[in-house]
Order: structure tokens, then sequence, then C-alpha cells
């Protein structure tokens, strides 16, 4: 048996971790902080519960789902595309029409799905920590991981990374951005939207405030991710010997990989545990709920400060030279 | 005359700031003509309207009135990206040119052929024709192809720039004082990498540069423009 704090933890992390992969595609590889999916998560919960509520499949559900965050990151590319509003705007603005949205399709504010046919309905007899139940939470996260970095290996996800880095260099090669936009933005929300339709199906109920703070919740987990995976690398360096011959030699094949790509992926997955793991540990030593948001700011703030003083800090652990 | 030339500017002014009290008539009616396989140079002063010509031409600066012609298309209402297709564009600054967060490997690759939607893995390897002028060149971008493009110095990015804008087969280049920062030896050089690809195929330039002294090796006819107008 797994103990209930780390259960709790890799259940909510590996559901989570799908919506923080739409974070990273958008804010990461598309140079896109987007707002949206504050609103997308909330939507993709709201639209698998009244699917499910209304005797319509799961993977209908899941499907539909997708599709509404989809359309939703498609609002958001054409605000900003389209009529020029920033792109921070843009979001936000969509992130404040989808409330009511979403409150239109659920009909009330909260939608339950007790005794209703959910995904996970086949594990509900098994008790917390079975081995076999965390399972099914890992394989689906790995199926979206495996699918994302496939993508990153692909034309397209080349393209849609050249765009994210320098638009002008994809223009002049003759490509219209608004399409990698497009699919960036909708990919990134539609992602979000079925991580909500997971959480509300794990979690019995959708909420029309389940999806507040997600942007953050996404962000937070990120940092600790590459902060874990930048602090392992330069352990490896201190410790490492100086190869003289490293830039002289023509790299093999795998190291042409998108390795950076990789890694923000595998820090969202490993970061996604992690902040559900330390906001368990958190309150089980008596932190307020309330005060939830503060340790996850902090959290932020810490994690920025390792990614931006590390070198510094790697530096002086060096000593003189 | 259209159907021949490369490129054909008629009667094309830019305005920026129009209607605003900063407005400024960068071009004024220039009307010029680049025959295949030509080598044009327009040389002026600090704000005389070069790096506009070149920049109206790819459809990035605001034309306000007048026709351009790109082999016998008019092209003047066309998208930047939908011009792209017909010309190379080297800038003066190679961040421009590149990609800085990804990787020399990948760089090359987004200039190798193929659709951008293909959902099919991008091959781990260089184009041939890359590999040849890479080889040309003398720049260790083979050694450095694991690495980001921006841990390259100024001069080996714009050696990158100019390379990938040769390997992306456009008939027409449009080079914006892309000497400029270089120093003389590595200027040479590059210089000679685009004089043997002038040999090789039919490649029409259109460059910006302040002087013409160091590019005979170009072989090239040159203009002089100021204050927005074509002076011989």
């Amino acid at each position: 048996m797994i103990p209930g704090i780390l259960d709790s933890a890799c259940q909510q992390g590996f559901l989570y971790a799908i919506a923080v992969f739409g974070v990273v595609l958008t804010l990461r590889i598309m140079n896109w902080p987007d707002l949206t999916v504050d609103g997308s998560f909330t939507l993709g919960g709201a639209v698998a519960a009244t699917m499910l509520t209304t005797s319509h499949g799961v993977w209908t559900a899941m499907a539909l789902a997708a599709a509404a965050g989809f359309a939703a990151g498609t609002v958001t590319f054409l605000l900003n595309r389209k009529l020029g509003i920033s792109k921070i705007l843009s979001g936000i603005l969509v992130m404040l029409v989808l409330y009511s949205i979403n409150l239109r399709i659920m009909g009330r504010a909260n939608i339950s799905l007790l005794r209703i046919d959910t995904l996970f309905s086949g594990f509900d007899d098994r008790g917390q920590g079975d081995p076999l139940r965390l399972a099914v939470f890992l394989v689906i996260t790995a199926v979206f991981f495996a699918g994302l970095c496939y993508l990153a290996v692909t034309r397209l996800g080349l393209f849609l990374r050249a765009t994210g880095d320098n638009e002008f260099m994809v223009q002049g090669l003759g490509v219209n951005t608004n399409w990698l936009y497009l699919i960036g933005l909708g990919l990134s929300n539609a992602l979000v939207a079925v991580s909500g339709a997971l959480v509300a199906q794990h979690q019995g109920f959708a909420d029309i405030s389940m999806g507040t703070g997600l942007i953050i919740t996404g962000i937070a987990a990120l940092i600790i991710g590459e902060s874990l995976l930048a602090g392992l690398a330069s352990v490896r360096r201190l410790f490492a010997k100086p190869n003289p011959k490293e830039n002289a030699e023509v790299p093999s094949a795998g190291r042409l990989l998108p390795w950076k790509t990789f890694g923000e992926l595998t820090a969202a997955a490993i970061g996604a545990f992690l902040y559900f793991l330390i906001i368990a540990i958190c309150l089980r030593l008596g932190l307020a709920p309330t005060d939830l948001r503060l340790a996850t700011g902090v959290l932020v703030i810490v994690g920025i400060g390792l990614q931006l003083r590390g070198p510094m800090v790697e530096t002086y652990a060096r000593g003189p030279l | 005359m259209s159907g021949t030339a490369a490129i054909e500017l008629r009667d094309v002014c830019v305005i920026y700031n129009q209607g605003t009290p900063d407005e400024v008539a960068a071009l004024r009616e220039v009307s010029l003509i680049v025959q295949k396989g030509e080598t044009l140079i327009i040389t002026g002063g600090n704000g005389s309207g070069k790096s506009t010509l070149l920049r109206a031409i790819a459809g990035t600066a605001p034309v306000k009135s007048g026709t351009i012609l790109i082999e016998g298309t008019d092209v003047t209402r066309w998208p930047a990206h939908r011009r792209a297709r017909l010309l190379g564009f080297i800038y003066q600054d190679p961040v421009l040119g590149t990609c800085p967060n990804m990787t020399v490997h990948e760089n090359f690759r987004l200039v190798a052929g193929g659709h951008w939607w293909s959902l099919f893995p991008e091959p781990l390897r260089a184009d041939m024709a890359q590999l040849t002028l890479v080889h040309s060149s003398g720049l260790p971008l083979g050694q450095k192809a694991a690495s980001l493009m921006n841990s390259l110095s100024g001069g080996q990015r714009q050696g990158a720039a100019l390379i990938l804008a040769l390997s992306s087969n456009r008939s027409i280049l449009l080079m914006d004082e892309f000497t400029s920062s270089l120093d003389d030896q590595v200027r040479t050089s590059y210089l000679d990498i685009i004089a043997k690809e002038l040999a090789h195929r039919q490649l029409t330039i259109l460059g910006v540069m302040h002087d013409i002294d160091g590019i005979d090796v170009l072989n090239c006819r040159s203009i002089r423009l100021a204050a927005g107008i074509i002076q011989n």
C-alpha cells in the first residue's frame, strides 16, 4: 500500500500534469502567457459533467471537453491576431467570458457526479493507496507525455517551437504563423480542458471555481520541476570531469533530439506531483487552506529566484578559479 | 519588361506614421528594375531609405502607393509570408534571421524541404546542400550542431544566417547591410561564399550598404539613394 499523502499527491499530480503540459505548450514553447487556461479548465469539467449527467458516454464527454477547450483557445487567438488585443488581455477576456459560459453550460455552480458512471468508476471498489488504481493515473499522464514528446520531434513540432522563438524567421520561410499560433493555443487549451474533465470525474463533481488560479498552479509546478532538474544538472556539472574534446566532436544523432522540450515536459510532470505533495505536507503540518495561495506564491518566487540566481550559486560553489 | 525582371518597383511611396506630426516619407516614387541573375547594391547614408526599400519589397513596410512586381507578379498586396516564398532575406542583425533558443541543427532543419504541418519525425541529419555550404564556409557548425544558436559568436551567427538563406533555394536574395558588423577577414570569406553561389546558379541579389568598397567579388551594379529618392 502507498501512504495516503503520497497517493493523494500522485493522483492529483498526474491529472493536473496534463494541464501543466498545456501551460508548457503556450508559456514555454509558443512564448504566449495564456490566461485562458483558468476558464478552459473549468470549461472541460463543466462540459464533461453535463454530458455525463445527461447519460452520454465517457469518451463522448471527454472528446467534447477537448473540443470546447480548443474553441476557447481559438477565441483567444482571434482576439490577439485579428483584433490586435494584447496576448495577456485576450486571455483575461476569454477567461472572464468563460465564467458566464460555464455557468450556462452547468445551469448551476456545482454538478455532482456521485452514482454516475465515470472513467474511474471501475476503480471505486479499490481503496485509497491501491497500486493498480495509481497505475491508471500514471498511464493516462504517460500517454499525453508520449504524444507531446512525439509532437516535439515532428516537423509541425519544430515549427511550433520556432514560431515561439522567432516568428520573423518562420514568416521568412513562407509560413503563415497564424496557423501555428492557432494550433498551439487550441491544443494547449484542449489539454487543459481534458485535465479539467478528468479532475471533475476524479473528485466526483464539477465546480464553477475549480479552474481559479490554475495558471499559477501550472507555473508553480513547472518551476518546481525545472528547478529540480536544473539543480540535478548543476550537481552533475559540479562533479563532472572536464572533457576538452567535447566541443571538437560532431554530436551523435541522439544529441540532436529536442531535449530542451523533453526536459520541459518532464519538469511539468515531476513538478505537478511535487507541487501537490508539498501542498499536502503543508496542510498536514497545519497550514490553513486559506493560506494555500500564499504558499503557492512563495513557491513560485523561490523557484524563479533559484532559476535566475542558480548559476551564481553554482559559481560560488565551484570556488575561485 | 516586367516579364524578365526579377524585381520591379513602379513609383513606390512608403510613409511612416501617416497623418501624425511624426510623418516621414521614407521612399518617394522610387522606380527600379533588377534583372534576373543581377546583383544590385543600393548605397546611401543613414535614414536614406535603403532598409525601407528592402522591407517594402519583403512586405514589412507600409506601401502607400505604387506597384511591386516579383518575377512579373504584382505582389503589392501580398502579406510578408507569401512574398517570402519567392524571396530570401538576410538581416543586418543575425538575431532576426535565426531562432536563438533552438539548436544549430534545428535551425538548419527549418529551411530543409517538407511541409510545416508534417506529423512525421524530422530526420536527425543535415541536408546535403547545407552540408556543402557549411563545409565551404569553414564555420564549425557541424561540431556545434547540438548547441543553441545563441551560443555562437555574432560573426558565426551571421554566417549561419547566410547559409540558411542560401540553402532555402530562393532565386532572389535581399541583403540588409549583412556585412556591417563583420571584420574584414570574415566579410571576405562570406562574400566569397555568395560569389561561389552566384557562379553556381542564377541568383538575383538586391543588397543595401553604406558603401560598396571591398565587394568587387560580387561584380555588381550600384545606385545611390538619398532622402528616399534614387540619385543615379
